[in-house]
């Protein structure tokens, strides 16, 4: 069986966060979501991930410092999409 | 050669005089509107950008044959709660070109400051508020048309986060008042770099920018302060005491 990828989905926004992750549901990726910067981030650093859907504006830490913190950490290695 | 007389001289200077206060306010009023028409379009794109995505995601699902057919009505449901959003934005935005003196009404300084601040995108600034308590012999009401009043803040807290571009702590304290004296209000303080006092004397006058072109107009402060003249109020700087700019408006208490 092929392996399955593993997606994040950090947006501020429930019904975006919840229209992605259904779509991706359903096309057999593995979704985790965060509602925050801070949480994606914690998310993106704990775990290993395939791609990550980042919002730019979102309250406590925007989409742009998230990737700046993660990429200063080095195991993140997963693609990172802006929406 | 025939010269004016002192009269005539006047009269022409009052005509000119008349002249250029039409253009100012035609400036004042496309301020404003641009102003507004900026804080519009953010509020109006999220609720497109999530119809887009829903509808999107189903079209997929559809062409797929991954759409199940109990999925229709949540699908539409969450299409029709972001139109009832849209729908409620441009409400309140046609009050909003409507707003003047006319549409007065007692408005709570405290609650008009939170659900404002809510609106607003935060930049690179933390936003304390500080709020005065109220009590039931007290409250911090005044009259007038809120919509103007948001107008205010966001104008001072535009400016205050443009003054904290790139510093570090940047810090806006939203605090609100009630002088025994019938007065209530507001002050927006950042942590910046203060006004230079070059700029201090002609700071509300119109086209008065500390600003690049592509920043300012030179008429926010300008059209701040008329709004709160109108109110019978008053909005004042001061340098706050550890740094950086504070303004003050005062109101009368309802």
């Amino acid at each position: 069986m092929e392996r399955q990828y593993k997606l994040l989905i950090v947006d501020d926004e429930t019904e975006i966060r919840d229209t992605y992750s259904d779509y991706f549901a359903k096309r057999d990726f593995i979704v985790e979501t965060a509602a925050d910067g801070v949480e994606g981030l914690d998310k993106l650093l704990q775990d290993e991930f395939d791609v990550a859907l980042i919002d730019i504006k979102m309250p406590k830490m925007d989409g742009i410092e998230v990737i700046r913190q993660a990429l200063a950490y080095d195991p993140v290695d997963a693609n990172i999409i802006f929406i | 050669m025939p010269t004016l007389s002192k009269n005539q001289l006047i009269a022409a200077l009052e005509r000119e005089n008349a002249n250029m206060r039409v253009e100012l306010e035609k400036a004042r009023k496309l301020a404003y509107l641009s102003m507004m028409a900026t804080t519009v379009a953010h509020e109006v794109s999220q609720p497109v950008h999530i119809i887009r995505a829903i509808t999107s995601a189903a079209l997929d699902d559809l062409k797929d044959n991954l759409f199940k057919p109990n999925e229709i009505k949540p699908v539409l449901e969450r299409i029709h709660c972001q139109t009832t959003r849209l729908n409620k934005l441009i409400q309140n935005f046609r009050q909003l070109a409507r707003s003047d003196n006319k549409n007065r009404e007692a408005v709570n300084i405290n609650q008009l400051l939170e659900n404002t601040i809510g609106t607003i995108p935060h930049k690179k600034a933390k936003i304390l508020m500080i709020q005065q308590l109220e009590s039931a012999q007290s409250p911090l009401i005044t009259y007038a048309n809120p919509f103007q009043l948001q107008a205010v803040l966001s104008i001072l807290l535009n400016n205050a986060f443009n003054a904290l571009e790139g510093r570090k702590n940047a810090t806006v304290w939203v605090k609100t008042f009630g002088a025994p004296s019938q007065k209530v209000g507001f002050s927006i303080e950042d942590n910046g770099a203060g006004l230079a006092p070059e700029y201090r004397e002609f700071m509300f006058k119109p086209f008065v920018s500390t600003k690049t072109i592509e920043h300012g107009t030179g008429l926010g402060l300008y059209l701040a302060y008329k709004i709160i003249e109108e109110l019978k109020g008053k909005l004042c700087y001061k340098d706050r005491r550890d740094g950086g700019a504070s303004f003050i408006v005062t109101l009368p208490r309802r």
